[in-house]
């Protein structure tokens, strides 16, 4: 390298650093723009922040990365995870070829004999047992187009719901929230609110670490402005802290009556806007197993019994005084509440979610400027792929539900399918999926960039049900870019092309679809989900199992997209009009948009800016430019709902005294396929780690460094203790990254779900700790 | 002629206005680290030169990072001439 060349890479670093942070660029980096690469925008990979970033191209090689400061939203701002994407797509560890299963292990193959195989599997599966023998684990990784057509294939080519993803395990219960709150999924809000806010409510919420550049934002707004205030629900003093004005810290999973009696001082003091609730609330309390309208002195009475301070801070062990504080703050709003996991992951996390929109609701404090409920997402592409595509085993394409006629109707008019070809019936969730894989009953998977042989909870049961050999043992086929814990248990392993090196849409917490353009070569032979699944689909159809030209409309990813728009059109979705070039030019748009120059949606429900109001199905003239209409809801009213405030599916006893709870570091990111790529990364955090309080760690005589057997009912984890009082005494935290047999923590967790989401309880469960 | 390859990080650093002036020698005195001025005072430009990402991010992570008076820091851009694999052996997936 001459030194004018790296003269080129320093001016080229400063040009970066000043557009982001003031847009003056020093005269000495702007005398030396970096010509030899192209600047091509795109969007991290990691999670549903959505950061815009810069590539810097050469050759078809990726030779630099920056945030992207015309970003709308992220300006700029990228964490450490991203400038590491570069090398993790360059990796050695890469998969380049298929792989088939041989004697017990997996040996190299051309694509053609590999497709066969598993054409045949699943064609001979569907032929002897039914569609419903086979199915499909997908992820909020992959690109909306890669899902969509996934979704398709299974449900409308093969006839089984049996659609799942891994966004079962991170965000169903958000989705159960908005749905049986405001009959519609996804935020209304968006990341500009956090400009507007005063008061930020972090329930069960790591941003500092798992949204860093979302943290930051809120981070400068209160660094700017002194009255902002930021109030964190969380038994874990997480990194969120260092900017938290009261701390709520509930006993694990006996939460939901902190909300209830915010809910109780906010009503019981008069804070609550009696205006806002007569125009769009309803109160609805579910008994003899159906819901039943009251009114709002029931409501409110029924607070008054069972919710007071008082007696939640019995139930929560959350001090009265730091809930009637975190109550009065609430309600002076505007109020912006951020959640993710800590209120999710749950048996109750429907109702951990109901009990938040509750809040905003009695306030008034949604869709205005700062002020709304806002969960966000773990993964980069769990909304707008999973999510909004309907890629999950109840629900179809944008707001359809299979249960409802008229919308398999539409798919199927749209796909090209049979009538009658969806079933009417919900297909199984993710463990219930595996369950059945474990009785022999599915006999054929497909599982695409995710990592369940780490990632279920209540592990062991699952690995079994994918990699134990017996006789009737079920075809297992996983598409992924990396070696993991789950291709190792598959019979076929299929090299992906990913991110750079293919293109597509990946849609962001805020409802911001963002275009990912392809611009470099794919290792090896790895291929695109997209041209995988288009393949298996020909195939299928040459078998018989799917009806010949299902999918011969369909030949590139445009094709898709262009479909995917139609199947959006005059739903509350609507984003007809991003169109491919659209996305291509701008800075993602947010849905609906249903014209071509609709500039996207930042408020849904708000006439004069949502135009699902201003036409289509939802359109209402009478109402005056700001006011609201929650248009999915029964009676356009939102639902405040009374919900019991029941504890964890496994309390603590004797036997198994503590709490577990598990989590991510801002290094690394879930099961570590990809964080774990980048020695530095690796480095940070070289070992898995279970954090104990220090009463904890004196009583049990254990000292940081030292393993611990952490034990529950379904299995056990071996892990080196590190003492901080980070967890509430009588809780264990323990991040779930590393891959190695002693430290999948997952063997240890609980696969009981939330009826309502099916999302499993990752956060809360019984364990005890043994010294070793 | 250099004799390696070159990775540069960009970094913003937030750092409190008070000790600017300080925190500023503090961080030119680190091996591989540059610093330039930005419009707003509460703001630094950092540049982290070295052999390859891991060495840089350690720079960044374990000295720029931990420098008094430097609040938060943002890597906000990484520049380099490729990012072939190496040290890849050491991966402990699969
Ligand atoms: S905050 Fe999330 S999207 Fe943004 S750069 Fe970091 S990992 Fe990527």
């Amino acid at each position: 390298m001459t030194t004018s060349r790296r003269d080129f890479l320093r001016a080229s670093a400063t040009f970066a650093v000043a557009s982001v942070a003031d847009g003056v660029v020093p005269a000495a980096a702007r005398a030396l723009p970096r010509t030899d690469v192209e600047w091509v925008k795109s969007v991290c990979r990691f999670c549903g922040t959505g950061c815009g970033v810069m590539l810097g191209i050469r050759d078809r090689r990726l030779v630099a990365l920056r945030g992207d400061p015309e970003h709308p939203t992220t300006k700029g701002l990228v964490c450490a995870k991203s400038l590491f994407l570069p090398k993790i797509v360059a990796a050695e560890n890469r998969l380049r070829t298929p792989m088939i299963r041989k004697d017990g292990t997996l040996q190299p193959a051309s694509w053609d004999e590999a497709m066969s195989r598993v054409a045949d599997e699943f064609a001979r599966a569907i032929e002897q047992s039914g569609p419903n023998s086979v199915a499909y684990y997908g992820s909020g990784q992959a690109l909306s187009e890669e899902s969509y057509f996934a979704n398709r294939l299974f449900k409308g080519g093969i006839g089984t719901n049996n659609v799942e993803g891994n966004p079962r395990l991170c965000m169903a219960s958000a989705v159960g929230g908005y749905v049986s709150t405001f009959g519609k999924d996804e935020p209304m809000g968006c990341y500009d609110d956090i400009e507007h806010a005063k008061v930020f409510f972090l329930v069960g919420s790591n941003t500092a670490e798992c949204h860093p550049v979302i943290f930051d934002q809120i981070l400068a707004r209160k660094q700017a402005h002194r009255d902002v205030l930021v109030v964190v629900c969380d038994p874990r003093r997480s990194p969120v802290m260092s900017i938290a004005d009261i701390h709520l810290d509930p006993i694990p999973g006996y939460d939901l009556a902190v909300y209830h009696a915010m809910a109780q001082v906010i009503v019981s003091e008069k804070r609550h806007d009696a205006e806002f609730i007569e125009r769009h609330c309803q109160f609805k309390i579910v008994e003899g197993g159906a819901p039943k309208n009251v009114d709002f002195s029931t409501y409110a009475r029924w607070l008054d019994e069972n919710f007071t301070p008082a007696r939640a801070e019995q139930i929560s062990g959350v001090p009265a005084e730091r809930i009637v504080q975190a109550a009065r703050l609430f309600a002076i709003g505007p109020t912006l509440s951020f959640w993710t996991m800590g209120l999710n992951q749950r048996t109750t996390g429907v109702w951990a979610n109901n009990l938040i929109h509750n809040l905003h609701l009695i306030t008034g404090q949604i869709g205005k400027p700062g002020a709304t409920p806002f969960s966000l997402t773990g993964q980069p592409n769990a909304c707008g792929g999973v999510r909004d595509t309907g890629s999950l085993c109840h629900i179809l394409p944008y707001g359809r539900s299979v249960t409802n006629a008229q919308h398999r109707g539409e798919m199927e008019a749209l796909w090209g399918a049979a009538e009658g070809k969806i079933p009417s019936q919900p297909g199984l969730n993710t463990i219930e999926m595996f369950r059945a894989l474990a009785r022999d009953e599915i006999r054929a998977m497909l599982v695409l960039t995710t990592n369940p042989g780490q990632s279920l909870p209540n592990l062991h049961a699952y690995r079994d049900a994918m990699g134990k050999p017996r006789a009737k043992k079920p075809f297992l086929c996983v598409i992924d870019a990396y070696p993991t814990r789950t291709t190792e248990l598959a019979d076929v392993v299929l090299p992906a092309a990913m991110w750079t090196e293919k293109s597509g849409v990946f849609g962001m917490s805020e409802r911001r679809y963002q275009y990912q353009p392809h611009v470099c070569d794919a290792p090896g032979e790895a291929r695109p989900d997209l041209e995988v699944l288009f393949d298996l689909a020909q195939r299928l159809e040459a078998r018989g199992v799917v009806k010949r030209g299902f999918s011969a409309k369909l030949r590139t990813v445009d094709d898709v997209w262009d479909e995917m728009r139609q199947a959006s059109k005059d739903t509350a979705y609507d984003f007809t009009g991003m169109t491919r070039e659209r996305l291509q030019r701008e800075r993602g748009l947010r849905w609906p948009c249903p014209t071509e120059s609709h500039p996207g949606t930042a408020r849904r429900y708000v006439k004069g800016e949502d135009p699902c109001l201003d036409r289509g199905p939802y359109a209402d003239s009478s109402l005056m430019d700001g006011e609201l209409k929650f248009y999915g809801a029964p009676e356009h009213r939102a639902i405040v709902w009374l919900r019991p405030a029941d504890g964890p599916a496994e309390p603590v006893d004797d036997q198994y005294p503590m709490v577990l709870s598990t989590g991510r570091v801002l290094e690394h990111w879930h099961t570590g396929t990809m964080t774990m790529e980048a020695p530095e990364l690796r480095r940070a955090y070289p070992e898995c780690y279970v954090e104990i309080h220090p009463d904890d760690a004196r009583r049990l005589g254990v000292r940081t460094g030292q393993p611990v057997r952490i034990v529950s009912r379904r299995g056990e984890a071996v892990i080196k203790a590190r003492v901080v009082a980070m967890p509430r005494p009588g809780m264990v935290f323990v991040p779930w990254h590393w891959a190695d047999e002693a430290s999948l923590i997952n063997y240890v967790t609980i696969d009981a779900y939330d009826p309502g989401s099916k999302q499993p309880e990752f956060k809360v469960c019984a364990c005890r700790l043994e010294k070793l | 002629m250099e004799p390696g390859p070159v990775v540069i990080i960009g970094v913003l650093a937030r750092v409190d206005v008070a000790t600017r002036g300080d925190t500023r020698l503090r961080l030119e005195r680190l091996e591989g680290v540059s610093t330039f001025d930005l419009a707003s005072p509460d703001k630094l430009g950092v540049l982290i030169e070295a052999s390859d990402v891991d060495a840089a991010h350690a720079t960044l992570q374990q000295q720029v990072g931990h420098t008094p008076g430097v609040l938060a820091v943002w890597p906000v851009s990484i520049e380099s001439d490729g990012f072939e694999p190496r040290e890849s052996n050491e991966s402990q997936n699969g």
